[in-house]
């Protein structure tokens, strides 16, 4: 079984501007126990793909599966296998870490000593023991985006789902969460993220699928996206990517590549 | 329904650490209104004294009247500037001289007593009309006086011409009768916009709020199912604005004992209708809260939109608690006007068992409905990315 498979997933948003296609017919399939990483500039249509998999929104066209059960037909049974990090932390700033874990784990049905448990492991696997009192309001950026982590971790998902999970993160912090996602990934958990930064996404991705307006154009692993079209360094394979696929990253398409390129 | 349980806890537990929701819910009511009403009672009390022991001063102008304006100068509590015309009279009244102008002319084409007297004051201020509330007083007084005098030179006994009739006055409400009607008038009112505010308070925050933080995505993405968030959230909202509206009501009270005014007479039933029917009033504003906030995208336009909704609620309650036309049996059952006007007869005795059915029914009929809405809301996609 796949962890993530996702068919044909479409997102057209409809305001008083007219319609917007902010995800095309996006497919793709994430194995169990890998990094995934969806990779693309701002505005590609990476969020709202992560949105629709964790069931906040509805696609217009098309479907996925999660640990085997369908986003629209079974959206509770999804959300009880994902974690789910927004781009804000989504942290309540007059709660502690300790409470923030405790009220995660008793909505995930952890009885009262199992999640205190739980809570304790967690909060040691983050390095916060000793901020375990302290208001969320009061943390750092860092220290909140681990809590964040903690809390998508509480109920111990098969997969998690990350959007810019280093994203406003300074660099040691993003070390720090980086190498959490590794040693997630080494304890069983599938993780599917959304980054633009193309080195984070070769250091840790096992798999990524580049996103550019709304549509994916080439899904596999760094090295094989970069046999694919041959560049010397993985930001040449993004670019050479996007203009194989006839998508340009800045301008309008379809831009022609440069001679000589693929 | 655990899960809706779970999130009451949490949002209380966030809200009793909310100093500005502490404040409006405990401070406020039980500091600001024995406050305001101790200070309007005091105030009250002042100008009364003052105005019961007001010497009023007249401006008087005579024409050919001057035994009247001889007995206005005998007479104990008042101060008499006579000038010789209206001209010079309205002068004096310009330059504050005097509260009342008198003018007195004698008209003796219309028999002996013949008299014609003008008054003239500022009706809009009080000292003035208490000054021409004693005149005239004093001038009927002064008019009997003259006609017994007139009766007696002709032989006759005034006394034989009275008829034996009495007239006594007596209070059989007393000072807590008193207390009740102010109390009727005023809590219906004070409760209903304590709950509002107690509701708007948490209630946009945990819903708008909550939108704007980037929490409710979190929430969402929950194993809670939207039925349980709408339920969580609004339980919250519940308990918040009926503590509000327990504590306003208790800091009325303290602030109508503070006029001088006894309360130990109000019967133990009336007191608890009044809170029993607190439930269905603030179920219903609470829910109105609830799926307003959620469709707001941020606090402040939950704000916004809460402002008519704060309206509506003021003319409901104004033309509840001070209209002529009397709601009663069936007619309770109109959202919010009905159990306030529930509130209303509780105080002031003749509330009926099936009276507060109908409050109770249809509240939670309406909060129901505003409830089911919700929840419809929180399926669609919108209740986060509105556009």
């Amino acid at each position: 079984m796949k962890a993530v498979s996702a068919r044909g997933l479409t997102k057209v948003f409809r305001g008083r501007r007219g319609q917007v296609r902010a995800v095309d017919g996006v497919s793709f399939t994430v194995e169990q126990g890998e990094i995934f990483g969806l990779l693309g500039p701002n505005g590609a249509g990476k969020t709202t793909t992560l949105r629709m998999l964790a069931t906040l929104i509805s696609p217009t066209e098309g479907t996925a599966e999660v640990m085997g059960y369908d986003i629209l037909s079974a959206p509770q049974k999804v959300r009880a296998r994902i974690g789910f990090l927004t781009t804000e932390t989504g942290l309540y700033e007059r709660l502690t870490p300790w409470e923030t874990l405790l009220f995660f784990g008793r909505i995930f049905g952890y009885g009262p000593g199992e999640v205190e448990a739980r809570a304790e492991a967690t909060l040691r696997v983050l390095g916060l023991e000793g901020l375990k009192h302290r208001r969320v309001g009061t943390l750092s950026a860092g220290e909140r985006q681990k809590l964040s982590l903690g809390r998508c971790l509480i109920h111990d998902p098969p997969v998690l789902i990350l959007d810019e999970p280093t994203a406003s993160l300074d660099v040691f912090v993003a070390r720090t969460v980086t190498e959490l996602i590794r040693r997630l990934r080494a304890e069983g958990h599938t993780i599917l993220l959304s980054t633009h930064d193309l080195h984070l996404a070769e250091r840790l991705c096992d798999r990524l699928g580049i996103i550019h307006r709304g549509r994916l154009v080439a899904v596999g692993s760094p090295e094989e996206l970069g046999e694919e079209v041959g560049g010397v360094d993985f930001e040449e394979v993004f670019f050479r990517t996007l203009r194989r696929a006839g998508l340009s990253p800045m301008g309008a398409n379809p831009v022609p590549g440069r001679a000589g390129e693929a | 329904m655990k899960g809706a349980w779970l999130l009451f806890r949490k949002e209380i537990l966030q809200a009793v650490r909310d100093r500005r929701t502490v404040f409006m819910t405990v401070a406020f009511p039980l500091v600001f209104y024995p406050l305001l009403f101790g200070l309007i009672g005091g105030f009250v009390q002042r100008q009364k004294e003052e105005l019961s022991s007001l010497a009023p001063r007249l401006v008087v102008v005579s024409e050919g009247a001057d035994e009247l304006v001889r007995a206005l100068e005998e007479a104990p509590g008042f101060s008499v500037l006579s000038v010789g015309d209206l001209e010079r009279g309205q002068g004096a009244m310009d330059e504050g001289l005097g509260e009342v102008l008198l003018l007195a002319r004698r008209e003796p084409a219309r028999g002996e007593l013949g008299y014609a007297v003008t008054l003239y004051y500022d009706a809009a201020d009080q000292r003035a009309q208490a000054g021409a509330a004693k005149v005239k007083a004093f001038l009927a007084d002064y008019l009997q006086g003259l006609a017994r005098e007139r009766l007696v030179a002709m032989g006759v006994d005034p006394e034989e011409l009275t008829p034996p009739f009495t007239l006594e006055e007596v209070d059989v409400g007393g000072e807590e009768a008193l207390a009740r009607m102010l109390l009727s008038q005023l809590l219906p009112y004070f409760l209903v916009l304590s709950i509002l505010t107690g509701a708007m308070g948490l209630g946009a925050e945990i819903t708008a709020g909550e939108k704007e933080r980037g929490t409710l995505a979190t929430l969402l993405s929950s194993r809670l199912s939207r039925r349980e968030i709408v339920l969580g959230k609004f339980m919250a909202v519940l308990a918040v604005s009926l503590v509000t509206a327990v504590l306003s009501a208790a800091g009325l009270l303290l602030g109508i004992q503070s006029f001088g005014v006894g309360l130990g007479g109000l019967p133990v039933g009336s007191v608890a209708w009044v809170l029993a029917l607190l439930v269905p009033l603030a179920m219903t504003l609470s829910a109105l809260v609830i799926i307003v906030g959620s469709f707001a995208r941020t606090q402040k336009e939950a704000s916004a939109y809460l402002l008519p909704v704060t309206m509506l609620v003021v003319v409901l309650g104004i033309s509840t608690t001070f209209g002529g036309g009397e709601l009663g049996g069936a007619k309770l059952a109109v959202p919010i006007a009905g159990p306030m006007a529930a509130i209303k007869q509780a105080l002031m005795g003749g509330l009926t068992l099936g009276e507060v059915g109908w409050a109770l029914l249809s509240s939670l009929g309406v909060a129901g409905l505003l409830l089911w809405a919700a929840v419809r809301f929180f399926h669609s996609e919108k209740v986060l990315f509105r556009i």
